[in-house]
C-alpha cells in the first residue's frame, strides 16, 4: 500500500463526473477511496452553493465567494490520503486509518450539523505514533444568526464523540475557528438544519 | 475462485464493510497494466481488491489475480513479513470503507481476524499477516 499517494484525478474531472453521472474514468472513481472522499465533498458544497442561489448569491462581491475557493482548495489537499494512523492488532498484522479518511470523517460529522461548513482540517501531531497526543483544527465557516459559542461547542462536542469511536487517537483537543459568515437564508432556511435566531 | 477473489467476497459481506477499495494505489495499477500490454498474449489486467503475497513464492512477490502474471511488478513483500518462527509467512493486503455501523477501529480488526480464519483454513501451516487499511469512515 501507499497510503500517501495522492491518485491525482483533478477536482475539475469529478465534478463532471457528479454533474453527468458518467466518465471514461468510471470504474477508477467508483472504486478509489480519494475521488470517493472529494466527491462527497462536492456534494456538500453542491448543496451550500444551491442554498447559496436561493440568497441570490449572484450579486455577492469578489470578497463572499472566498470560502468557497477555500473549501475547493483545502478539498484537493485533504482528501489526499495522508499519514498513515495505526491501529491496534494482532502481532503480524499491520490495521491502519488514513488521515484523509478521519478528516473526510470530520468534515462529514461537522457539515451534518447544520449551520455550518467545514474549511480547512487538520489533524496536529504525531498520528503515527500511538497514544501521541494529536489535536484538531478546523476552520468553519458559520450561516449567520447561530450563536457562534454554542456552535462551536456543538461541533467540539460531535467531533469528540466521533473520533473517540472511529479511531484510536489520543484527541486531546479540538480546535474550532470560525473564519467567514455566510448571510442569512432568506424565507424559511428550508434544506439547511440547525437552530438560529432568526 | 482463487483465494483473492474469495476474501473479496467475504469482506465485502461483512457488517460495517461498505466497499473494498482497489488494493494498489494508481501508479501500482499503471504498472501493472503497462506489464500486461508489454507480455504479448495477455489481456487487461483485473484491478486487484486483494492481494496476496509470500508464503507460496518466497515472500518476494505479489500474487495478482490477473493472468499475465503482471501483478509481479508490484510491491515487493516486506522483508520482515517473509517468515515468522521459520515457516513462510502470507501478506494479504486489502483497503476498505465502512459504513458506520461498527467502529471502525474494531471493523479493522474483525477483517483481519476474518481473513486469518479463511487463509487458515485453505493453508493450516501457513501464518497470516492481514494488512487492512480503512480508507474511509462512514457515518
Amino acid at each position: 500500500m501507499n497510503p500517501t499517494h495522492d491518485c491525482g484525478r483533478r477536482i475539475e474531472a469529478l465534478s463532471d463526473y457528479l454533474d453527468s453521472g458518467t466518465s471514461p474514468d468510471a470504474e477508477h472513481i467508483d472504486y478509489c477511496p480519494q475521488c470517493q472522499a472529494q466527491l462527497a465533498g462536492l456534494r456538500s458544497l453542491s448543496a451550500a452553493a444551491l442554498l447559496m442561489m436561493d440568497d441570490d448569491v449572484a450579486s455577492a462581491t469578489a470578497d463572499d465567494t472566498g470560502w468557497l475557493d477555500g473549501i475547493m482548495a483545502n478539498l484537493r489537499l485533504e482528501s489526499r490520503a495522508g499519514r498513515t494512523i495505526p491501529l491496534r492488532g494482532g502481532e503480524l498484522d499491520e490495521l491502519s486509518e488514513t488521515e484523509g479518511a478521519v478528516i473526510a470523517l470530520v468534515r462529514t460529522v461537522g457539515d451534518s450539523l447544520g449551520g455550518v461548513l467545514i474549511g480547512r482540517c487538520q489533524l496536529e501531531g504525531d498520528v503515527s505514533v500511538p497514544g501521541e497526543p494529536v489535536e484538531v483544527k478546523i476552520n468553519v465557516s458559520a450561516r449567520y444568526g447561530h450563536p457562534l459559542p454554542e456552535l462551536a461547542q456543538t461541533l467540539r462536542d460531535a467531533v469528540f464523540a466521533e473520533l473517540l469511536v472511529e479511531t484510536e487517537l489520543n484527541v486531546t483537543a479540538v480546535h474550532v475557528a470560525f473564519t467567514d459568515i455566510r448571510p442569512p437564508v432568506i424565507g424559511n432556511g428550508s434544506g439547511e438544519s440547525g437552530k438560529g435566531r432568526s | 475462485m482463487s483465494l483473492e477473489d474469495d476474501i473479496h467476497q467475504l469482506v465485502l459481506a461483512m457488517d460495517g464493510v461498505a466497499t473494498v477499495y482497489a488494493a494498489d494505489p494508481v501508479w501500482l495499477s499503471a504498472l501493472k497494466q503497462l506489464g500486461s500490454l508489454v507480455d504479448p498474449g495477455s489481456g487487461a489486467t483485473p484491478v486487484p481488491f486483494v492481494v496476496c503475497s509470500g508464503a507460496d513464492d518466497g515472500g518476494t512477490q505479489e500474487r495478482g489475480p490477473g493472468p499475465s502474471g503482471a501483478a509481479s511488478l508490484g510491491e515487493a513483500s516486506l522483508p520482515d513479513a517473509a517468515s515468522a518462527g521459520g515457516r513462510s509467512v502470507m501478506t494479504v493486503k486489502i483497503r476498505i470503507g465502512t459504513d458506520g455501523s461498527l467502529p471502525a477501529p474494531a471493523m479493522a480488526r474483525s477483517v483481519a481476524g476474518a481473513i486469518r480464519t479463511l487463509v487458515t483454513a485453505r493453508q493450516p501451516e501457513v501464518p497470516v499477516r492481514a494488512l487492512v487499511e480503512i480508507s474511509a469512515i462512514g457515518v
